[in-house]
């Protein structure tokens, strides 16, 4: 009995990282909240298979990209968020020195290819070393690298970022 | 900067440009983490606890049975 409201809260505790990663994966709060369901129901009847001392965050995250890529990646092309949309209810601080720049940045993150925004997201965002980011996405720590460095780039020409002297 | 050591195609971020991008990154994914939690994700893993209470109470039950019919 214990070990279900043991599993359920750290279920829980994990809850906003699942969420971060979903709307980032998805480009849409709606798409991510169903992701998000998806990924806890089948955690729930996975159980039995999280080896108990790994990392809960990570197992949790190799689910979802998994579902994402294999259902909802379909959706993200169909469904797509209008540019500013998605920015202006990310950002709720009245508008301010940044406000803009973090929208914009919102909007250039969104265009990365999926592959490269989720190498930068579990390395930037999410605390993921770039070893533990090629277990979730299943793929060498090079080419989690590479991804991260290329995103990092054509964010910065979206963002028409070309020298510091711009900041 | 300095030399042309990098390739031109893609140049070697510079420190604080990169420093910059990490922040906004942060910046960003920090405000949906500080987002409330969608009641329907929360009642999700009631249900779900809930569902498997029930279930095991069940079997703990028709083993039960299955324990007292054997005995006769």
């Amino acid at each position: 009995m214990t070990a279900i409201a043991a599993f359920k809260s750290a279920l829980l505790a994990e809850l906003p990282s699942l969420r971060a990663f979903a709307i980032s994966l998805s480009g849409s709060h709606d798409h991510a909240d169903d992701l998000v369901q998806e990924t806890v129901m089948k955690a729930w009847g996975a159980h039995a298979s999280f080896i108990p001392g790994t990392s809960l965050r990570a197992w949790l995250f190799t689910i979802m990209r998994n579902t994402y890529f294999s259902q909802y990646r379909k959706a993200r092309r169909e469904v797509q968020d209008t540019d500013g949309e998605a920015a202006a209810r990310l950002v709720s601080a009245p508008a301010q020195d940044g406000h803009l720049d973090l929208a914009d940045f919102r909007v250039a993150l969104d265009k990365l290819p999926d592959d490269q925004r989720e190498a930068l997201i579990l390395v930037g965002a999410s605390g993921f070393s770039c070893e533990e980011a090629a277990e979730i996405c299943g793929c060498a720590v090079g080419t989690i690298k590479s991804r991260v460095n290329r995103a990092r780039q054509k964010l910065l020409q979206m963002m028409a970022l070309q020298s510091a002297a711009d900041l | 900067m300095s030399d042309k050591k990098v390739p031109p195609e893609r140049p070697a971020l510079e420190p604080p440009i990169q420093a910059h991008l990490g922040d906004q990154l942060k910046k960003l994914y920090g405000s949906i983490l500080s987002e409330p939690i969608p009641e329907k994700l929360t009642s999700l893993l009631d249900q779900l606890e809930k569902a498997e209470r029930a279930e095991r109470k069940e079997r703990e039950g028709l083993s039960g049975i299955a324990e007292g019919s054997g005995d006769q």
